[in-house]
């Protein structure tokens, strides 16, 4: 059996302004190497999901497990192994230059400067961004953006690779080349892979499905059996 | 709202201080801000807003910074730190000045630290009745500012911009000047020297005794002089450009005040 | 564009001096400031000025806006200076002039220089001060964007005839916005490693451009005490 990486059970979170939201219903596993897509419409509960993986949000009830612990507690302990790229990549970038922004988590885990330069303009190579790399943070589209973000999570070879709706704006072409260095680390570092899905066409690079509703986790199940369901029609938008 | 000095207005010993205190500040403000890390993304965002205000239009040359807002939601540590980043960031583009960071950056902080104490003090005076926090808010900007605005007439005052003490006379230059005696002034060095007398006119004369072909040369400046006259000069320009801003950054807070009550209280 | 995005945009260039290194730049800078400030008459403030004009044509930078900006702080300079008009023209004119220079000097520093090479200077002295700094410069130009676009919604909007109220409405938003997202911040930062600090390494070294650079400023600095 495959090594369980992230588990979650039924949690609930309360904002300060005392709006709640969950994510319950049937039990979040994610295994070693897995490719999994989170759907469901707006509001559904995937982000929230997928803030409780990351420990961003502490859950009033149920439980939570990334790489064996707490991630609201102890994140630190397991941070240099989860690679995340939220919705608004904004948020995340902040080395002035590309380059730096992929080096960022690299030299902040402790790797040396050599080093991470090495493993950055590696990963920019692989995902086709390496001629932007001297580039400010700020000039770059919304697709490359993406791709420098993508390019931040996987310099670090992580275990598991958390995404919220990353694939939006990239590229036909710059999207070949990510989805192929993301099955690349799948398929050599057992590197685990959750993604929340609002494009139908996003679901190919897919095995294993949660759907999501209302918070609630109605579906849990390998890809074909979510097609042929026929459930999937009235959850995910078409291109 | 902020009146900028900019370079070559002050003497060296009172930009040199205000490097020298506001190095000081820093060291005590970043102590106390390390403890609160979460909070430095909103400081700098503060920032950055700060400066994106600045460079809103008013009418007339002054500007508003929000600096009050800043005191009131970040506190007195992390707000002087947003003061220093704010007046770095300007004295690059030529606002304010570089040599004159230091001072700037303590008249920028005064009003988010008044901000941050009176707004302490008074914001639960009206309890949770509707607008009466916005309010305070303005209020509290408004007081802010004023204070602030003292500050800064009164390092005027104390500067007292006496054409001697401001501009360094070079002793050995002295046959250079006699043909230009009122548009060139001679520049002191022993700056030292002419801060113990600049508040005695007569003692300050005595001081020309020796280099008596300088007396001739400087009687334009000097003898014209008077301290209620710098004061008074300055503040019949300044006070009404003062007003106007603090007027409308008072209204500007105060709604944003009256806003955060609304969707996020817990940051009050 | 903002002076700030301005001088951003021509940073990041490639002119002759955008490529030479940040710390010969700032000697340089720092000398030219220090001969402006301390200048006994018109003279050296005049050179610094012509100096650093013919500098900035040769760099293809927008000289005329540099020109008009460095006015900005003239202004403030004579709220100080032409209250001792009573002591006759020349005092306040001084006041002015080492004003108006000292900012076309720094204008043309940041013309020249990125942001975030300044940053790494001064990251020598407070690593913390630093990476606040680098915060402060990437959000702004985000608040940019984002004011550009809503202030396009606006206009597109017909709200462009109550402009102190869309102004206003946007200054909250803005508020709003840099709340919510300063939150998110923290937690993004958190999930990548954030340990206090941001890298960011030069790749430009000192080269002859630099030297050529400083002995000119040592020269101009010693000629202004000399003369």
């Amino acid at each position: 059996m495959k090594k369980e990486l992230a588990k979650l059970h039924c949690v609930k979170h309360k904002y300060p302004d005392e709006t709640e939201v969950s994510a319950c219903g049937l039990e979040f596993v994610v295994r070693e190497g897995e490719k999994v897509a989170l759907v469901g419409g707006n509001g559904s509960g995937k982000t929230t999901l997928i803030l409780h993986l990351l420990g961003i949000l502490n859950p009033t009830e149920g439980e939570v497990s990334l790489l064996g612990v707490d991630p609201a507690k102890d994140f630190s302990k397991v941070g240099k192994s989860v690679g995340a790229v939220m919705q608004r990549v904004d948020d995340q970038l902040v080395g002035p230059t590309a380059i730096d922004d992929v080096k960022f988590s690299l030299l902040n885990y402790g790797m040396s400067e050599k080093e991470a330069e090495k493993r950055a303009e590696e990963t920019m190579r692989s995902l086709g961004i390496y001629e932007i790399k001297d580039k400010v943070i700020h000039y770059l589209s919304g697709g490359q953006k993406k791709r420098v973000a993508i390019a931040g999570a996987l310099a670090l070879h992580p275990k598991i690779l958390i995404l919220d709706e990353a694939f939006n704006q990239i590229d036909p072409e710059g999207l070949k080349k990510v989805v192929e260095t993301i099955e690349r680390l799948c398929r050599d570092k057992k590197m685990a892979v959750v993604m929340a899905v609002s494009n139908r066409e996003d679901l190919e690079y897919f095995e294993k499905i949660f759907l999501l509703k209302e918070g609630k986790i109605k579906f849990a199940g390998s890809k074909e059996e979510f097609l042929s369901s026929g459930i999937d029609d009235q959850f995910c938008s078409h291109p | 709202m902020h009146i900028e000095i900019p370079d070559g207005v002050l003497p060296f010993a009172i930009w040199f201080a205000g490097f020298a205190i506001t190095a000081i500040l820093l060291v005590v403000a970043i102590y106390f801000a390390k403890k609160e890390e979460k909070k430095m993304p909103l400081a700098a965002l503060l920032a950055a807003l700060s400066l994106l205000v600045m460079s809103v239009p008013l009418g007339l040359p002054v500007h508003i910074n929000l600096m009050v807002l800043v005191g009131i939601l970040v506190g007195p540590f992390w707000a002087l730190i947003v003061s220093f980043v704010t007046n770095s960031i300007l004295a690059s583009v030529g606002h304010g000045g570089v040599t004159v960071i230091g001072i700037n950056t303590i008249l920028l902080w005064s009003q988010a630290l008044f901000g941050f104490l009176i707004f302490r003090a008074i914001k639960d005076l009206g309890g949770e009745k509707k607008g009466v926090k916005a309010i305070m808010g303005g209020l509290t900007a408004f007081f802010s500012l004023f204070l602030s605005f003292s500050l800064l007439a009164g390092l005027v005052f104390a500067v007292n911009l006496n054409p001697d003490e401001v501009l360094i006379h070079d002793h050995s230059h002295d046959h250079h000047s006699h043909d230009h005696e009122d548009e060139h002034y001679e520049e002191h060095h022993d700056e030292d020297e002419h801060y113990e007398d600049h508040h005695d006119e007569d003692e300050h004369h005595e001081d020309h005794h020796d280099e008596e072909h300088h007396e001739d040369e400087h009687h334009g400046a000097h003898d014209y002089y008077s301290e209620e006259l710098s004061v008074g000069g300055f503040l019949a320009v300044a006070l009404p450009l003062f007003l106007y801003a603090a007027i409308i950054e008072a209204i500007i807070v105060a709604l944003v005040i009256g806003f955060l009550q609304k969707s996020r209280p817990d940051l009050l | 564009m903002t002076g700030i995005g301005l001088a951003d945009y021509y940073a990041s260039k490639e002119g002759a001096f955008q490529k030479m290194s940040a710390y010969s730049k700032l000697i340089f800078f720092v000398s030219f400031l220090f001969v402006t400030i301390s200048a006994e008459n018109y003279l050296f403030p005049g050179a610094v000025f012509v100096t650093v004009f013919i500098f900035g044509v040769g760099t293809g930078l927008p000289v005329r806006k540099m020109l008009m900006w460095a006015f900005f702080p003239a202004f403030f300079a004579s709220l100080f200076a032409f209250s001792q008009l009573v002591a006759g023209f020349g005092f306040p004119i001084i006041f002015l002039v080492r004003a108006y220079v000292a900012a076309y000097l720094a204008l043309f520093y940041t013309f020249t220089t990125p942001y975030f090479e300044t940053f790494t200077i001064f990251s020598k002295v407070s690593p913390f001060l630093a990476t606040v700094l680098f915060f402060t410069y990437r959000y702004f130009f985000l608040f940019l964007d984002i004011v550009k676009n809503k202030t396009t919604m606006v206009k597109v909007r017909g709200g462009s005839e109550r402009r102190f109220v869309s102004a206003g409405k946007i200054v909250g938003f803005l508020v709003l916005e840099m709340i919510d997202r300063a939150e998110r911040i923290y937690s993004a930062l958190k999930i990548r490693g954030f340990r206090g600090r941001i890298f960011y390494s030069s790749k430009k070294k000192m080269g002859r451009s630099d030297l050529a650079l400083l002995i000119f400023t040592l020269l101009f600095v010693i000629t202004s005490k000399i003369i």
